[in-house]
């Protein structure tokens, strides 16, 4: 559908914007850049104007410059230390000419996924492709490198709309982001019966599952017992949560919704 | 009373949104009173801090007031101002005051009034968090948009605070003090201007609100002080700014 836009307002593209958190040691911070090349090309922009990054959550709000179009400073890292979970915060980018007037903006930016900054840059959960014989998707573990997504190259969906349009689809989310979550803690927890008491906190991607984990059951985790249906009622508390979170059952409702 | 303050475990929560529904349902008239005690339903929050919850809270603004400075020590960890179980703790100490009962009987609203929801778009509709956000975030500056009685959102408040990126806008809250809140000279009396919360009038706060969504597209908000915001208002709001 074709759309008027009396501001004159230029939309910022996704795949214009290159935006990353970072958590070292617990330090949250972020870094932005634009491809301002690919931007001017589409629309002229005053070199004068004005670059801002704004980080917003229900109850805090960071906002950073970033020079101008002119000269653009994408060299510093934003700090986002006084917000507290990630999950709710999104970002906006504004380009602002010398009047206060709106040239150029993206809104409701989400952010790549959080990375290591020892330049092994990793997603939570990567995502990739391979053949599988007979499956949608399989969930990888490997030992150091942690838990991996494969979704099946032969899917027309990925193959069609790429690999992030499946994946974040709305009856694939809700389906299976709960249970690979259910898998990767039953891996942690059960199997190599992880343990929180300090003393081996594991790989990476286990303090950082982990990490992800406690932020959604607040409970104590129970210690590893051979009965161990403590821990296994701990899981299923935060799958419980994560499903919430992801509002797993209104984005199946509305995706599988049956026209009138 | 005086209650040590918690935080309602997944139990708890649970327990909570089954008795607003029991209350809706005329089952029972009042959370059970184990929601604020009993450790199998909360845990205790870190710092120990205490509330008062009797009052008086007229409006949402001496609650957003008490709140603040009674809170403050618990949210050097920020991580606590997102927490359900905190926030949804403290709507179930507050519930006469957030959901009074009347003639006959409790309006229980939806629950993310009462617990916090996990959905951000959302949270701000949080009858105890919202109060408490607005004002740390504007003291005084929040009079206008927290005048309301506690167990109240409002239109004005859906209209500004349901964005988030106005929500934290300090020239924005001074704007709409400077707008619709009159201070006797000695900063004794405070109130709020005839009209500046009708319906259906050019002008009023809900107007407001609409008309900010707007400009929040085409305006860097952000960046203007309250005086360049107020300045930024068209005619429709002349009867305020002169007022």
């Amino acid at each position: 559908m074709r759309t008027f836009n009396p501001t004159g307002r230029q939309k910022i593209l996704r795949s214009e914007i290159q935006l990353n958190l970072e958590d070292t040691q617990g330090k949250r911070t972020y870094t932005l850049s634009i491809d301002l090349a690919a931007l001017k090309s589409r629309s002229p922009l005053a070199d004068a104007a004005a670059i801002f990054s704004e980080a917003s959550s229900s109850m805090r709000f960071a906002r950073y410059a970033h020079g101008t179009v002119g000269s653009p400073d994408f060299g510093g890292t934003c700090s986002l230390a006084k917000f507290g979970s990630m999950e709710s915060v999104s970002f906006r980018i504004k380009i602002v000419n010398a009047a206060g007037k709106i040239l150029a903006l993206a809104d409701h930016v989400k952010p790549a996924a959080p990375t290591e900054s020892d330049g092994h840059r990793r997603s939570l959960l990567p995502v990739s492709v391979e053949p599988l014989e007979g499956l949608v998707f399989r969930l990888d573990f490997d030992e150091l490198g942690g838990p991996k997504l494969v979704l099946n190259e032969a899917l027309e969906s990925v193959s069609e709309h790429g690999i992030k349009a499946l994946s974040r689809g709305g009856a694939f989310t809700a389906l299976v982001y709960p249970g690979v979550f259910r898998d990767i803690l039953f891996r942690i927890l059960i199997v190599e019966r992880h343990t929180d008491d300090g003393e081996d906190d594991g790989p990476a991607w286990v303090r950082k599952w982990m990490g992800f984990a406690a932020r959604l059951n607040s409970e104590p985790l129970p210690a590893f017992d051979e009965d161990y249906s403590e821990r296994l009622e701990w899981i299923e508390a935060a799958v419980s949560q994560f499903g919430r979170r992801l509002d797993a059952v209104q984005k199946f409702e509305r995706e599988t919704a049956v026209s009138q | 009373m005086t209650f040590r303050v918690r935080a309602l475990s997944d139990a708890g929560l649970d327990l909570f949104r089954a008795s607003l529904q029991r209350m809706r349902n005329r089952e029972i008239s009042s959370p059970p009173a184990s929601l604020l005690t009993d450790p199998t339903l909360s845990f205790s929050a870190s710092p120990e801090v205490s509330i008062e919850t009797s009052g008086p809270f007229d409006d949402k603004m001496a609650l957003g007031r008490y709140l603040t400075g009674q809170l403050a020590p618990l949210f050097a960890n920020p991580n606590l101002e997102s927490s359900v179980g905190l926030w949804s703790w403290l709507a179930a100490a507050f519930f006469d005051i957030i959901c009074p009962a009347g003639p006959e009987g409790r309006t229980v609203g939806a629950d993310h009034r009462y617990v916090l929801s996990v959905d951000a778009r959302e949270q701000y509709r949080h009858l105890i968090r919202t109060p408490y956000s607005v004002y740390s975030l504007h003291r005084e500056c929040s009079t206008a948009l927290l005048s309301g009685k506690p167990s109240t959102h409002g239109e004005a408040s859906e209209q500004i605070l349901g964005r988030e990126y106005l929500r934290s806008n300090k020239g924005l809250f001074e704007a709409i003090d400077r707008l619709y809140v009159q201070r006797s000279k000695d900063g004794s009396q405070v109130s709020i201007k005839r009209r500046a919360r009708d319906k259906g009038r050019p002008g009023t706060m809900r107007r407001l609100g609409k008309v900010l969504r707007q400009y929040d597209l085409t305006f860097d908000l952000y960046g203007m002080s309250g005086d360049e915001i107020f300045n930024l208002l068209p005619e429709e709001f002349g009867d305020f700014k002169r007022a």
